[in-house]
């Protein structure tokens, strides 16, 4: 052993100078809780069940969320398809060979009146009813979309919209608009 | 060896064994991480995950008020897998193949020889198109039908609400990709990108929650907005139709332009494809003639010239000339006008009122090639719009060292030179707004999704003519609207309207033929324009006469004041000399 070995680093170990006094204790008697034993058990069980519980609820709601999932895609689907078709059917083509179908008549020579002072622009003359069809504006998705809707309330030519007013549905002239005074 | 060493030795043994599987773990593990990793990851999402395509949606092309003319819609394509054909039981019924087919027959349309083709060719296939591009209630009863070796895949489409309605704009899209109109010179803007992504799934077919892992983001396409008002455009496909019907013209176009701001509000062409059903239509009629189709305006460029000339001082509204029946050009030949006449006394009005090709050379005797060549160019004449459609042509002005002596001079009544009517409506847009030319714009802009706005519109003006050479130039197209050819035929109830009418001749094979190219442009309410008409009917068969474009212009014109809501026109006729033969 060489010198180096002998030196002691830190504090010298503390020297016992005398013995411990040692004395036998009685063995204390092993007493089983059953309350708390059951208790343990009791929650490791609970926590098990609740546990699993919880897993099956997630795995339910992964189904939930699988079938909203897929009943949300296809309501979007279904008002992407409504959408389309709306716009279609409000297609200018489409209005205006309903409104022919109406009866309607475009009038070229619009008459106008001046609110303020009652003044007329225009002839006044109503459109005259034409037996002339409209040039179709080709659209190949009328067709497919732009049925007619018969809609309740709707007038056609041979059924009025509104069979009778009543008195009081007409309107009072709101204040406001310049208007000529007449009679 | 005594106890200890023994002892030692054992330890050593049992470290060593250790020490070995240790090794062994460590090699193995290295070599499923780092060696064997890739493949076996890419193993394991193979027999769990499953590759979707996220599909990126092209974007929607829009008129002015956000009306739909293109968009992307979802169809279906429904398809078999001809090695699982086979009866079934439904609901305890035995399905037949045969009586499965005739089910999807009535439920999409298809033809039930073709998919019985289709499942019949390879049996051993996994996949065969039974029917493609059906919609979703379609799809829907094919699903109802229960069928279990049928399937669906999703198919993005394009749509086009408006039909033919600005469909020669629009443009259309080919099997593998835009082929023409907006649709395609406005790409770049509209194109998506298809992104893809991967989640696992159960036994049961059940996606594992939270599995999903986006590989690679769809892009969606940005929407485009045109200045197009389809009410104004359909109103002017109709009124083009009804009138070159009638006159069993070739073709016809009419441009609506917005005077402020050099907006197109619509741009009609007829006969113009449907893109919903390209087939239906000629291949010429596919494009926007507007744009594409250079052809001599005629008379139409006349006001043009009489403002250019009145801004250069060289001429005054009521400046006095013979207008002979002949005009004989410096150099030879001569020029004479629609109608034979002798010697007409008529002033710059009376010229236009009258429309004479001999009257207005007279006017122009003054000056020299590069002036007549500078006072159309100014216009914007010989070079394409800012609007730069797809295909769009610059017309052509012969260069002043290249013109010969007999062009320069018809080039004043529009013979000899060629225009778009894109560039007539851009030259007449500046007339009527006091001279200052405002670039004319078809598309307002791009917008991204992520809502940056790009492909604006061009703002830089250029005063071509002043402020009062525009409003005295109107007064006496004023003039011609009351006392022209076509006076009958112009009026617009309740306004003031301005305007010029063209009868070019068609040339072809350098000879003018009888054919002929009918135009009226006009501009209203002529004491404050707003709006700018341009109505061009090609190869008239019943009558030739620019006097049939008239009813045209009146009704879109009458229909685009109404429709804007123009309050009518105020103010009085400003009734100006003609000259002594100038009316009648």
């Amino acid at each position: 052993m060489s010198a180096v070995a002998q030196t002691v680093y830190g504090y010298p170990r503390p020297q016992a100078t005398t013995r411990p006094g040692l004395r036998a204790v009685a063995r204390p008697r092993a007493r089983v809780n059953v309350t708390t034993v059951t208790m343990l058990v009791t929650a490791l069980i609970a926590i098990v069940v609740v546990r699993m519980f919880i897993y099956v609820a997630v795995e339910s709601s992964a189904y939930e969320i699988a079938s909203l999932h897929k009943q949300n895609v296809g309501l979007s689907r279904d008002a992407q398809f409504l959408q389309e078709q709306l716009n279609v059917l409000d297609s200018p083509q489409n209005l205006a060979a309903m409104a022919a179908e109406l009866g309607m008549v475009s009038n070229s020579s619009p008459t106008y009146i001046q609110l303020s002072d009652g003044q007329v622009w225009g002839s006044g003359k109503p459109a005259k009813a034409t037996t002339t069809t409209i040039a179709p504006i080709a659209n190949d998705l009328i067709g497919a979309y732009g049925e007619t809707p018969s809609l309740e309330g709707v007038a056609t030519q041979s059924v009025a919209a509104v069979a009778t007013q009543s008195e009081s549905a007409s309107t009072t002239p709101s204040t406001g608009i310049p208007a000529p005074s007449t009679h | 060896m005594n106890r200890s060493e023994l002892v030692s030795r054992r330890i050593g043994f049992m470290l060593i064994g250790i020490a070995a599987t240790v090794a062994i773990f460590i090699i193995r593990l290295f070599w499923i991480q780092v060696i064997d990793g890739p493949r076996l990851a890419s193993e394991a999402r193979d027999r769990q995950s499953i590759a979707q395509t996220l599909y990126g949606t092209r974007g929607s092309i829009t008129d002015t008020s956000g009306v739909v003319l293109a968009e992307s819609v979802e169809r279906y394509d429904i398809t078999a897998s001809p090695k699982f054909v086979a009866e079934f039981t439904r609901d305890g019924a035995t399905i037949t193949v045969t009586q499965a087919l005739t089910e999807i027959a009535t439920a999409t349309g298809a033809d039930q020889g073709v998919m019985h083709t289709a499942i019949t060719k390879d049996p051993t296939s996994d996949f065969a198109y039974l029917t493609k591009g059906v919609t979703i209630d379609v799809l829907r009863k094919v699903q109802a039908l229960k069928i279990p070796w049928v399937y669906s895949d999703l198919r993005p489409s394009r749509t086009y609400p408006r039909g033919s309605v600005a469909g020669n704009l629009v443009g259309f899209m080919g099997t593998d990709g835009p082929l023409t109109g907006v649709e395609y010179y406005l790409n770049d803007c509209l194109k998506e990108t298809n992104g893809t992504s991967t989640y696992e799934r159960g036994a049961d077919g059940i996606r594992i929650p939270g599995s999903t892992i986006v590989t690679k983001d769809a892009v969606h396409g940005g929407s485009v907005e045109l200045t197009i008002d389809s009410d104004i455009q359909w109103f002017a496909q109709q009124t083009l139709a009804a009138q070159a019907g009638k006159l069993g013209a070739r073709w016809a176009t009419a441009m609506v332009v917005r005077v402020k701001d050099g907006e197109i509000l619509a741009a009609a062409d007829w006969p113009s494809v449907d893109p919903n059903n390209v087939d239906a239509s000629k291949v010429d009629d596919m494009g926007a003639r507007l744009f594409s189709s250079p052809y001599e305006p005629g008379s139409i460029i006349k006001p043009l010239v009489v403002a250019s000339m009145l801004d250069n001082g060289v001429v005054t509204p009521n400046t006095t000339i013979t207008a002979p029946g002949r005009f004989k050009i410096p150099g030879g030949g001569y020029i004479k006008d629609s109608f034979s006449h002798g010697d007409l006394s008529l002033t710059t009005t009376g010229v236009l009122v009258k429309s004479s090709n001999t009257g207005i050379d007279t006017l122009s005797l003054a000056l020299t090639k590069k002036q007549r060549y500078d006072m159309l160019t100014s216009w914007g004449l010989g070079s394409a719009t800012a609007v730069g459609f797809l295909g769009e042509d610059s017309g052509r002005i012969t260069p002043p060292d290249q013109v010969d002596d007999v062009t320069q001079y018809t080039e004043l009544f529009g013979q000899g030179m060629t225009v778009t009517s894109a560039q007539m409506a851009q030259a007449y847009q500046t007339l009527a707004n006091g001279g200052t030319q405002v670039p004319l714009t078809l598309v307002k802009g791009c917008t991204k999704p992520d809502g940056t706005v790009t492909h604006l519109a061009k703002t830089e003006t250029k005063q071509v003519v002043s402020a009062e050479t525009s409003l005295t130039t109107i007064q006496m197209m004023e003039n011609v609207a009351r006392y022209g050819s076509a006076a009958k035929v112009v009026k617009v109830p309740g306004y003031r309207v301005a305007i010029k009418t063209g009868t070019a001749e068609v040339a072809r094979n350098g000879k003018y033929t009888s054919d002929r190219i009918i135009s009226v442009a006009g501009i209203a309410p002529a004491e404050n324009p707003q709006y700018v008409v341009i109505v061009t009917i090609g190869l008239p068969k019943t009558s030739r006469s620019s006097y049939y474009a008239g009813p045209a212009f009146a009704t879109l014109m009458g229909q685009v004041l109404k429709y804007n809501r123009v309050a009518p026109s105020t103010g009085d006729f400003p009734e100006m000399d003609l000259g002594r033969d100038g009316k009648g």
